[in-house]
């Protein structure tokens, strides 16, 4: 009996870490001060030009890092952008600066009426029970590559 | 949940001293609706929350009490007045002109909103949707919810209806002239604009985000801003379908 090659055993138990907890998936050798975690979206009726993608960022360093672009197949452009309210209950958003989101030690959590990502000009519908992948590039903790959870509404 | 405080005026007493509702102009109805948003939005956010929690228990002795449980305080924004909700013509998904009192004896919630809006409108609408599965099927079924879109540029009957396709028949997609949007914006004390998008024909429009909640009697009864969850809508939904 041949033994599996390594390789091929070590990507398939992490994929199937990845379909069973909803975890970051992370390449080998990674930066672990930063964990990104319950990453999803609202499955949106297919004329919704843009949807907005939700997850929380776990900064377990001690210093202050910097998200600083994001990047997914399914969306032409992926930006971040915050939610405002002004008078009245109006409520509008705007985007931020690229590089401008600041990840202090802690928890960040990007929600709906806060701080998102907006996947603009959406190349795909994203549709309820979908996994959609999404890469974090981190100004100190490099890249780090998650699944977009698209939940039914 | 604590009881009303004991002796406190019941719910009608203390709106027949306020103005007839229907007598009142629609700038009158306008400016109470705003008043009562302004108080959650306008505060800090701590202070908004406090005051936030603090909402139903002042207002328990004096209205929105519903007469079978006379301690239940509304999750919700109360409307002191109860003014009768405005009237108004718009086409609907279904490309039919469509009134308001068409749905007389429902309760109606209305939402103004555009499909072309990625977060706050989905997960108001997502909520709301919720709200009604979480009713029980007698009280869901004497509800309607209106999607009033603020961008008529773009919202015709067609995507309105696609867009509202996923949420089921209690749901009606408004749409109209532009004028015909901004009388009934301004009726319910609703204001939008719009703004820089991610590209000139992604436009997005800032608009106040609340459900307006109108009763069976087309009285004006709640409003839920932003951020109220589905649980604490049905349960307010739930006191007004008794």
């Amino acid at each position: 009996v041949t033994p599996p090659r390594p390789l091929a055993a070590v990507a398939s138990i992490l994929a199937a870490c990845a379909l069973v907890v909803n975890g970051p998936v992370r390449a080998a050798g990674q930066d672990t001060r930063i964990i990104v975690q319950d990453a999803w979206a609202r499955a949106m009726p297919p004329v919704a030009t843009s949807s907005e993608l939700y997850l929380v960022i776990l900064n377990q360093g001690a210093a202050a890092d910097r998200l600083v672009a994001a990047q997914s197949e399914a969306c032409a452009r992926l930006e971040p952008y915050e939610t405002y309210t002004l008078g009245q209950g109006m409520m509008g958003m705007r985007p931020i600066p690229a590089g401008a989101v600041e990840v202090p030690p802690g928890r960040l959590e990007l929600k709906p009426g806060g701080l998102h990502l907006m996947c603009m000009e959406k190349r795909q519908d994203l549709r309820a029970g979908m996994r959609v992948p999404l890469r974090l590039r981190f100004r100190d903790a490099g890249d780090v590559l998650v699944e977009v959870d698209i939940r039914a509404r | 949940m604590r009881a009303a405080p004991v002796g406190s005026r019941s719910a009608d007493r203390g709106a027949s001293h306020a103005p007839r509702p229907d007598k009142a102009p629609a700038g009158e109805r306008a400016r109470w609706l705003l008043a009562d948003v302004d108080r959650r939005f306008r505060a800090p956010k701590w202070l908004a929350n406090v005051l936030l929690a603090a909402v139903p228990w002042l207002l328990a002795g004096m209205v929105g009490t519903a007469a079978a449980d006379p301690g239940y305080a509304f999750r919700g924004i109360v409307s002191e007045t109860r003014p009768r909700a405005t009237d108004f013509t718009l086409t609907a998904h279904t490309g039919k002109r469509v009134r308001l009192s068409d749905f007389d004896g429902r309760l109606r919630l209305l939402y103004f909103g555009y499909t072309n809006c990625p977060g706050i409108c989905p997960t108001t609408l997502a909520e709301v949707h919720q709200a009604l599965r979480a009713l029980e099927p007698r009280r869901a079924a004497r509800v309607r919810v209106f999607l009033i879109s603020v961008d008529p540029k773009r919202d015709t009957p067609e995507r309105l209806g696609a867009h509202l396709s996923h949420f089921g028949p209690a749901f009606t997609g408004l749409t109209g002239k532009p004028a015909e949007i901004a009388a009934v914006a301004a009726a319910y004390g609703v204001y939008y604009r719009v703004t820089e998008g991610p590209t000139p024909a992604d436009y997005l429009v800032d608009h106040t985000s609340m459900v307006v909640v109108i009763d069976e009697a087309s009285a004006v009864r709640l409003l839920f801003p932003f951020g109220t969850s589905s649980g604490d809508m049905a349960a307010d939904l739930r006191h007004l379908l008794p």
